[in-house]
């Protein structure tokens, strides 16, 4: 009987760990995921308001049923930025043989992955402007710095796509800025779209 | 190849089996199942179909009513869902804990009832992990942060750990492995060029790919000697399946990396020697696990397979232009004379096994 008795107690007191991890994991998770979106209603209420000015995008690729392609103006200014620091990194380190500069182009074609800050100015109506590349420089009071990532050879400001619901793409069709709540990180995160005249795109 | 059916047959033949016996013999050597046998597959086939039809619901009811529902109201939806398959997994286990104790004591009282096994048990444990990476991906296609999707699988693969462990469960393992592997792949998407996928810097997804699962399956057969709950054969086979993939296209890269004639070869020259030297060894430590340690026929098919093809590609890239048109003949000669050969010294080992 002791036997059993000893059995079920120490099958118990596996049964006991096994609950608590059971359920602190899942306590684990629900807390960091609730946190996190609490972090992000914070950043929506309350971070900078910040609205870039979108590029033109291939027409063929910028509505694609149930989200838009997004490219703001300010990729292209940080894209010559870069490849301006990249043609004088490879003009240094190369010596320039023919074999070498074909190589370098390939390089200057395609920009690396990497994450980096931009330095925006904004004017009254929060609408931002490149000033220059984040490097470690001091801030006027009208600058921030905006974080980017380059992925695949584009340059991403939080999302490179506007998601909305299938078959109203024509509400967005007049989008003209992207509205961005930046946090003081420098991470925006795209909240709405604006036409021209800084109207929000509503869906009916 | 003879079966148990066949034996028993034999064996019936020979009037070895009295005639009111046959019955019970059929069930003794599993050819015929038993009753309790059916019930236990339907119990494990309705658990996993029921798991399966409410994710797939919750999928489709949140996807529909995306603009209808607030955020909110889907992130509770998600986590209620969480919530509700770990409080059901909990109830579940202590149920089949307590089946088992008064099992001990009284055995032959409750023999008739089917008991709750404990791989159903189980079934809700899984599909708490599935609504964790639903709720992971809900909230990263609700705010937008621009994340790498590599992230998402990794971050789940992560929480998810610890059930996955106390879960033992064939199948949380390889949910957890599958999740890693789509990690890695993706982070080399994401960080490999633009050129063709599985060509040039893709490679090192290949190789880690290949060495992530061969370790997984290292440490799978091993451990599968001490704990019955990994016995399941599906689960390494599906590594085996994997890490064999990669290692042989990495020797067919390498193949065709050497060979100038070859129009991929500039895709492939930065593989260099190291598949030539990995391979023998993965097809060694294979050949002599599957054949002396763990028996396994489907195993010895997969190398044979992977020899195969290196072969032929070999003989392909090396030899096909010098001999010409005849060649293609001779080739595909070569490929039946193989596969053939290979096909009569697998059923010699199936043979060999069996006696």
């Amino acid at each position: 009987m002791t036997n059993i008795a000893n059995l079920a107690n120490k099958t118990s007191g596996f049964k006991n760990l096994n609950t608590i991890i059971l359920v602190g994991t899942l306590v684990l998770m629900l807390g960091i995921i609730n946190w996190e979106i609490f972090q992000k209603e914070q950043q929506i209420r309350q971070g900078d308001l910040v609205y870039l000015e979108l590029a033109p995008v291939d027409p063929r690729s910028l509505m694609q049923g149930d989200y838009m392609a997004l490219r703001f103006k300010m990729s292209n200014d940080i894209r010559s930025a870069l490849k301006l620091i990249q043609e004088e990194l490879t003009q240094e380190e190369l010596v320039q043989t023919e074999q070498n500069l074909a190589e370098a182009n390939r390089e200057w074609r395609q920009l690396p992955n990497s994450d980096g800050y931009v330095v925006v100015s904004f004017d009254s109506r929060n609408i931002a402007s490149y000033k220059a590349l984040y490097n470690q420089q001091d801030l006027a009071a009208n600058e921030m710095k905006l974080l980017y990532r380059v992925r695949d050879g584009s340059i991403k400001f939080a999302t490179n796509a506007f998601f909305f619901q299938e078959g109203h793409a024509s509400i967005y069709e007049s989008a003209q800025y992207g509205e961005f709540r930046v946090n003081s990180n420098g991470e925006p995160l795209l909240t709405a779209m604006f036409d021209a005249e800084l109207n929000k795109l509503l869906k009916p | 190849m003879t079966s148990n059916r066949h034996q028993l047959i034999e064996l019936i033949e020979q009037g070895a089996i009295e005639k009111d016996k046959i019955n019970a013999a059929l069930i003794i050597s599993q050819v015929q199942p038993r009753s309790n046998d059916w019930l236990n597959f339907f119990n494990q086939l309705l658990a996993w179909l029921g798991g399966l039809a409410i994710t797939f619901s919750v999928l489709f009811f949140v996807a529909f009513n995306w603009d209808e529902m607030g955020k909110f109201a889907k992130f509770a939806l998600v986590e209620l869902l969480v919530v509700l398959a770990v409080a059901a997994y909990y109830k579940l286990n202590t149920l089949t804990h307590q089946a088992s104790i008064s099992s001990d004591h009284a055995v032959s009282k409750n023999a008739q009832v089917p008991k709750l096994t404990e791989s159903v048990a189980k079934v809700p444990l899984f599909m708490a992990a599935i609504f964790f990476g639903v709720l992971l991906a809900l909230f990263g296609q609700t705010y937008q942060t621009g994340a790498d999707p590599w992230q998402l699988f990794f971050n789940w693969a992560v929480l998810i750990l610890p059930w996955v462990i106390i879960g033992r469960l064939s199948a949380l393992w390889m949910l957890w492995i599958g999740l890693i592997n789509l990690s890695i792949l993706l982070y080399y998407m994401n960080f490999g060029g633009a050129l063709g996928f599985f060509i040039n810097q893709e490679l090192n997804s290949l190789w880690v790919i290949f060495f992530f699962n061969t370790l997984a399956l290292a440490c799978w057969e091993l451990l599968s000697q001490r704990y019955t709950w990994l016995s399941a054969r599906w689960a390494p086979r599906l590594l085996a399946i994997a890490s064999g993939t990669c290692i042989t296209w990495l020797m067919i890269g390498s193949i065709l990396g050497f060979s100038d004639e070859s129009y991929l070869s500039s895709g492939f020259s930065e593989i260099g020697m190291l598949p030539v030297m990995i391979w023998p060894v993965w097809l060694i430590a294979m050949y002599l696990g599957y054949r002396k340690y763990q028996q396994d026929l489907f195993m010895l098919a997969g190398i044979l397979l992977s020899v195969n093809i290196v072969v032929i590609c070999f003989v392909i890239s090396h030899w096909l232009e010098a001999i010409g048109e005849i060649g293609f003949l001779l080739i595909s000669n070569m490929m039946i004379a193989m596969a053939a050969g290979s096909a009569i010294w697998l059923r010699k080992i199936n043979k060999e096994w069996q006696s």
